[in-house]
């Protein structure tokens, strides 16, 4: 992330559909680098080594959601500052401020569009200030 | 992108033909709730957060693929079940009589799913 440009994205998804229409989404469509994780537990293995310019997380997940992944991602120190979006279909303006008072910049809606989720993305990515 | 739209579609079609075998177990799951949710049982049955993931699984992946009408169906149930959820109580008579008809009507649907028109 030095030069400011988005290449690889750390997404938390438990749900194997999902999983494979963003991937294509966000592999093919957006030339993005993707790593899937299924669960918190996995995300929080896995992250260090990636080394992710942008966490991107399921709000609802069996076990620990996506705010609690969130959480204790935070707390390794090489992505203590990682920008983090959360996918969700709960999407009340309420809901939105809630996810970003725990450190979301931005939240996607589900369901989202496949063919444009790498463009939301770049957009909120670009928005933030970082690309 | 044409290749990506043919991809994704595939990656559809192959969610419809999981639907039956998804549906039987959340029918499974549901006579099973329905069974242990007697006024007497104070609790929340832990079984009642593995039938709200699948069918909360099922809404999201539907409405991804562009079953929209499934999907719509998925979240009536979701809506009905999340406040027990979130307070830890017991299922109400009153939610397990809301949701059985919508549960049939989900389990119509899913044979035989509609994808809106221009999705991709």
């Amino acid at each position: 992330m030095a030069d400011g440009t988005l290449t690889k994205i750390l997404y938390v998804e438990d749900e194997p559909d999902i999983q494979e229409v963003a991937r294509m989404a966000l592999e093919l469509v957006g030339g993005y680098t993707v790593t899937i994780c299924s669960s918190g537990e996995e995300a929080i293995a896995k992250a260090p080594e990636f080394d992710p310019d942008l966490l991107l997380l399921d709000v609802m997940m069996p076990g620990m959601d996506g705010p609690t992944t969130l959480g204790e991602l935070r707390k390794i120190p090489s992505l203590a500052d990682k920008p983090a979006v959360f996918m969700t279909a709960k999407v009340q303006p309420h809901e939105v401020a809630e996810y970003k008072e725990l450190g979301a910049i931005d939240v996607i809606p589900k369901p989202f569009d496949p063919m444009n989720l790498s463009a939301n993305i770049q957009e909120i990515w670009s928005n933030k200030g970082g690309g | 992108m044409a290749a990506e739209r043919e991809a994704l579609q595939l990656i559809a079609d192959e969610f419809v033909k999981t639907l039956p075998g998804r549906m039987i177990q959340v029918r499974d799951d549901w006579e099973e709730l329905n069974r242990i949710a007697a006024p007497e049982n104070s609790e929340l049955p832990p079984l009642l957060h593995d039938f709200y993931h699948q069918v909360h699984n099922m809404t999201g992946s539907s409405g991804t693929f562009g079953f929209t009408q499934l999907s719509q169906i998925g979240r009536q149930i979701l809506n009905i079940l999340e406040p027990a959820l979130k307070a830890q109580t017991p299922l109400t008579r009153e939610m397990i009589q809301t949701v059985g008809p919508i549960l049939a009507e989900m389990e119509v649907e899913a044979r035989a799913p509609v994808q809106i028109e221009g999705w991709l």
